[in-house]
Order: structure tokens, then sequence, then C-alpha cells
């Protein structure tokens, strides 16, 4: 007999049940706490922004001009280093953010939202696709939103076990070496492909474009640079491999610290039903952790280490979220909601928990 | 001829895939602001106030500003306190690198007093394909211009554009224009010299805060031959409405109108407003104070969407033109230009959006 299972899902006990009015009442204090900070948007925002960039085009010009002289190890080391933190600031604190809308009230088409191309395998369209709609609409409920263990892991007892769970601790690790694919080949859906749930047109038409940003990322790092340093072609191409390498590491580690960790939950998806704006900003912060550290390493995430801040306002500048952290942290209290924020170290120890753990068959 | 296209298109594509137009322009405004790969960009160069409230910039231009005929409007982009702001201006043409940008400070007018009292020789705009339909061929025996206030700006680069084609020397020009006071004239000498070299070029000017008469009938009258003239007008929305039912016999009559009332809207919440379409060509009726989104799905119009709730941003698009309020917070846009997400946007007024 194989009957239907049906899935518990767990409640953390630190978060406390709110009433249709207390949601609507804690959406009101976030929004008021939003409206502050759009009220007040300007000069200051679009100074950062543009220094963010400008700061990007000298850190990976002087990076690669050093990598003309690789043979040379320490040329090479601080050349690729400053090439992967040329990398980390424009995926995370440059494009993540702008093509969030972030800056759109600035009308400077170099920081608009729906135009912004980002420096990595994956195309901006399929981010917008996966991770701004899905990931963002629907965090953390099981079935909609694909960063839930992005397919091929099983961080929370209500995923599914099977023997394949089983390894994921050793495929952790090229995953994250290789992040940046994985996000890009993540809206093509390969398992609906080969369980025949996508046709193979479909298949191709959605890989056109994923191609072709494919190729233009490995002709600039692998072909285009390489080939114009002539001599030192090996340590150039050696430099953007790790340089892209550093890069996908750094966001793999801080994205899973980010909806990861022991104390956040998933939702099945029946909580769509209806959901009002205040439970939907619940469902954030329930299912997001901030980490803590210095305003550098703050930079250095893109902001995602205040993930709570990020996923109530997805679209306001990063920046602002360390400045409106302590107004969040204080509503979450009024609201008895757990505000989870830890440093990096405990965080991601946590989720290399998760890992280990969820790859035994643990009903919870 | 198709294959060196191909060619062309991908050595582009690589060059775009190793640097983007985007940061070719960072390195190379390092150098000189002016200089660009695609962006028509134009630098202050020279600022005299010219009347009352108002004042002429001579701007340097890159090779890649549209000039334009005389008569005709440029976007003009200006970016002020880390926001981008689109106007329009009409433009005069001074030799093959300069043009020339007249404007006058208007009330609450965020741009152009931001123009008049701020802007500074070295700042740079962006501008615009221009546009318009007032132009300086004439196919009567006789011109009449009508300007009313800044009005005056695009009649200036016409009357300029005939004398410098000679074509003053053989089609009889007359001006007339209104202002509120002396101080408010702008170009009197530049005005009286073009007459003192071209006998077929004559102007009066109207100060209607000193008694003089606002456009009306007897104006008119003082006219011969008005089935031989060509009337272009430009002014206040009021102005050019009453040029265009007093002038309805001359042979042509084209105008023009600026509105200074841009925010005072209907703050009535029901009725239906204009949405054009420019993609797919359309210009549908929406009901207003609802959401853009949910509006045009009703009419069968399916664009671009995600959340429906102003967060993942996949539903901004671009407004050109129109005013829309926030159903979320209740703030108002009436910037052109601009991102719009349409899913928690309604229209306040006609809407221009690129969808």
């Amino acid at each position: 007999m194989n009957m239907p299972v049906k899935i518990e899902y767990f409640k953390n006990p630190k978060n406390r049940d709110l009433t249709a009015a207390e949601l609507d009442a804690f959406a009101h204090e976030l929004d008021q706490i939003k409206q502050d900070v759009l009220n007040d948007l300007g000069e200051k925002d679009a100074k950062y922004i543009r220094r963010v960039y400008s700061s990007i085009r000298y850190t990976s010009v002087l990076g690669r001009a050093l990598l003309f002289a690789g043979w040379f190890p320490p040329a090479w080391l601080l050349g690729t280093g400053l090439l992967g933190f040329a990398k980390i600031m424009e995926n995370m604190e440059l494009g993540h953010n702008v093509m969030h809308g972030q800056y759109d009230w600035m009308n400077d088409p170099k920081f608009n939202g729906q135009t912004y191309e980002w420096d990595t395998v994956g195309t901006s369209d399929n981010w917008r696709q996966t991770h701004n709609y899905k990931h963002h609409t629907y965090t953390n409920v099981k079935g909609m939103d694909d960063d839930v263990g992005y397919g091929v892991f099983r961080l929370f007892p209500e995923q599914r076990w099977s023997k394949f769970t089983l390894i994921q601790p050793l495929y952790i690790v090229p995953f994250s070496l290789l992040f940046q694919w994985g996000v890009a080949i993540q809206n093509l859906e390969l398992g609906k492909v080969v369980y025949k749930r996508k046709t193979i047109e479909q298949f191709k038409r959605e890989w056109r474009p994923a191609q072709k940003k494919i190729m233009k990322q490995m002709f600039k790092d692998y072909v285009f640079f390489p080939l114009i340093a002539g001599p030192s072609a090996i340590p150039v191409f050696a430099g953007n491999l790790v340089a892209n390498g550093i890069r996908n590491v750094w966001t793999f580690s801080i994205i899973f610290c980010g909806h990861f960790t022991k104390d956040v939950e998933v939702f099945p998806k029946a909580v769509l039903q209806n959901e009002s704006r205040g439970h939907w900003y619940m469902r954030q912060i329930r299912g997001s952790s901030n980490l803590t550290g210095s305003e550098a390493f703050h930079i250095l995430t893109g902001h995602l280490s205040h993930q709570i801040e990020h996923h109530l306002f997805p679209d306001i500048p990063a920046r602002r979220y360390r400045q409106i952290a302590p107004k969040v942290e204080a509503v979450c209290k009024k609201y008895g909601l757990n505000y989870n924020n830890a440093s990096f170290v405990k965080q991601f120890g946590e989720v290399v928990g998760r890992i280990f753990k969820y790859a035994l068959p643990f009903k919870k | 001829m198709q294959a060196v296209e191909k060619r062309f298109s991908l050595f582009n594509s690589l060059a775009q895939s190793v640097i983007s137009s985007h940061d070719t322009n960072f390195w190379l405004q390092k150098i000189n602001p002016l200089w660009s790969v695609n962006q028509p960009l134009a630098k202050i160069v020279k600022k005299q106030i010219v009347a009352k409230d108002t004042v002429s910039l001579i701007l340097e231009c890159n090779r890649h500003v549209q000039r334009g005929v005389a008569g005709q409007h440029h976007p003009v982009t200006v970016e002020i306190a880390g926001r981008h702001y689109e106007r329009t201006y009409s433009l005069m043409q001074l030799d093959s690198a300069h043009l020339c940008l007249t404007v006058k400070k208007v009330e609450q007018g965020l741009v152009s007093s931001w123009l008049v009292d701020q802007a500074n020789v070295g700042d740079i705009f962006r501008l615009g394909q221009p546009y318009g339909d007032m132009q300086q061929y004439i196919q009567t025996p006789n011109l009449l211009l009508l300007a009313a206030g800044s009005g005056i700006t695009p009649m200036l680069s016409l009357i300029e554009s005939l004398s410098q084609t000679k074509q003053l020397l053989k089609t009889p020009v007359q001006l007339m224009y209104w202002v509120k006071t002396h101080a408010d004239a702008a170009y009197i000498d530049y005005l009286k010299e073009v007459a003192e070299n071209f006998s077929n070029f004559s102007y009066q000017i109207f100060y209607t805060q000193e008694q003089d008469e606002r456009l009306n009938q007897s104006h008119v009258e003082q006219l011969a031959r008005l089935d031989e003239t060509t009337v272009y007008a430009c002014g206040p929305s009021g102005f050019a409405t009453t040029a265009e039912s007093l002038f309805k016999h001359a042979a042509m009559i084209q105008s023009e109108a600026f509105s200074l009332s841009q925010f005072d809207l209907d703050s009535n919440e029901t009725g239906f407003i204009n949405v054009t379409l420019t993609q797919s060509n359309k210009t549908i009726a929406i009901p207003k104070g609802q959401s853009i989104l949910s509006s045009l799905e009703h009419q069968g119009i399916k664009p671009n969407h995600g959340c429906r709730m102003g967060i993942c941003n996949k539903c901004a698009c671009n407004k050109a033109q129109g005013s829309t309020k926030n159903l979320l917070n209740g703030s108002a846009n009436h910037e052109p230009t601009q991102l719009l997400k349409i899913c928690v946007n309604s229209a306040q007024s006609d809407l221009v959006i690129d969808l």
C-alpha cells in the first residue's frame, strides 16, 4: 500500500504564534521602517553605489595588470586576490542589489535593475526569475522556492531522503567551488527534463541565452586575457580560475548561512493561501538568518549578512540594512519572533551540521 | 555586406564580453568627461544671465549629440542630488560643436531652478533625440512667430537658423513676444541686432504687467495677408490655445504648449486613464486608482511580472510620461523616464509606458 506520506512541518518554538490583528500591526510597523528609509534616499546612497562601482573597476584592472606579472608569485597572489575581491563586490554589493531595483530611483542607466548584466556565468534574466521572483516571494516554501536545497541537498527534515543524500557532505565541496554554475543552470530545471516534465524544445529555447552568457564569460576569463598576456598566459588563466573560485566559495558560504542555519524554518505551500502582508513579513524573518561582523564584512557580503532585513525590504539600498537592523530587531522582540543573528563561524557551523545530519534519514 | 556586418557584430559582442560600454565610458570619462562610446553628452562651457531668472548655458557637445533642426526640442537629463531628471528644452544651434540652452526658472520647478541657480561651468548633461514639428522650412511668403515667456526659446533658434541660412533675406518674419515686465524679456539685444541686419525681420514686445494687452483679436487685425502666413506659437497652454483659435484662418498654424501646472492633479480617484504602450503600439483605457498590471491583464494584455506585491521588481518597466501613485505608500511620481513597478502603482494621469 502506497499511502501518500503526510509531511510534518516543524515550527521553531522560539517564534510566537501571531493573530491576524497582530500580524497587521506588525506589518504596519515594518512598513513604517521602510518608509523612513524611502523618505531619506538621496545623494548619500547615490555616492555610495558610485564609489562601489569605481572601486570594482580599479581593483579589477589592478588585479588583471598584476596577473600579467604572474610568474612572480607575490604579484600573482595579490592580483588573484584583487580580482577575486572585485568579482565578489561586483556580484554581491553591486549586481545583486542593483538587480533588485535598489537603485532604480536614481534613474541612472548604469544602475538600472532591468538591464544590469553581472560578471558571472548565469544570465541576469534567469536570476531575476529564480531569485528576485521565486526565492524572494516564496521564501522557504517547499516546492516553490528552489533555493531550499537547490534540488540536490537535503537540509530540512521536511525534505525527502534518498540514498543519494548520504553523500551530500562530499558533493557539497565541488558544489561550493562551482557555485556560479549551479546558479546559472538553476532556472533550466534539468531535473524536469530528465523526468520528462519539460520538452527538449523548451529546454533548448531556454538554453540559448544561457549558452551565450557562458561563452562570453569563458571567452573573457579563459581566452582573451590569457592570450593578450602572451608569456604570462598560464598565470593569468590560473589567476582567473582561482579568483572565480574564491568568489564562488564566498558567495556559497554567505548564501547558505542566510537560510540554512539551525533555527530557520521551511513552510508548506498551504501558507500561501490568502497570505497577509504581515504573514509574508513573518515568514521572511522565520526563514532567514543574519551574520554579525564589522562594516567591511557586511559590505563584502553585499549586506546579505543582513539577510533578514534584505528579505523584508529587498528593494531598498542594501547599505541601509545596517542602519535599520536595530529597529527590525526591536520589532521582532516586541512580537515574540526570533531575530536569528550570530557570528559567521557559528552560523556556518550550523549549516555544516544540517548538511551532515540530514544526509541521514533523520525525521526531525 | 551581410558577412561584414556579421563579423562586425561578432567582434562587438566579443568586445562587449571583455568590457561593457558602461565600463569603457567610465575609463574614457576619467580622461575627458565628454567622451563616451554611445552617450550623447554636453558640457556647460559658459553661463550667462539673459533676463530676470533666465540664463543661457552654452553647451559643448560630443559627437553622439543629434542636432535636430531649429525649433525642435531636446530631452535634457541632469543629475541633482544623486537622481537623474529629464526635461525638454529647445536648444539653439551656435556652431557645429556648440548649442545654447536658455531656461527660465519656474516656480517649484526643480530642474529649471537648479539650472538657473546651481548649474556650473563644467557640469555634464545627457541629451536625447530631438523632436518637434516647428521647423524652419516655410512654404508661405510670410512667417509670424508668437511667443510667451520662455516660449521664446524655440523662436530664437528659428530666427538664428533663418539668419544663418540667409532665408531672412527672402522671407519676412514678424515676432510678437509677451512677457510680464521689462526685466523678464530675454535676448532684446539679439533681436535688435537681427532687425538691424535684416530689414525683413521685425519684432514687438508686450509687457503684460506694464499695461500691454495679452494676445487678442486686435493683434490679429494688425496683420495683413493672414492667408499667406505661417504662424508658430509657443507658450503656456492657455496662450497656445488662444493662438490656435485666433489664427485659425492663417495658411498654417502650429502651436506648442508647455504646462506649468503638472502638479495640479485631479485628485479624483475614479474614472479612466489612457495608457499608451509603446512597444505593442496600443492605447488602452484603464481605471484610475487600481494596479496598472491587473488593469492591463483585465484587458487581455500580459505584461511580464512576478510577485504582484512590489518586492521582486520583475514587472518594472520604463514610464516615458505621466503621473502614477504607489498603492502601498501613496507616494506620487510625476517624473518622465522612470522605472515603474506596474503591479503596485496606479495611473493618475494619461501614461506612456514602454511595454
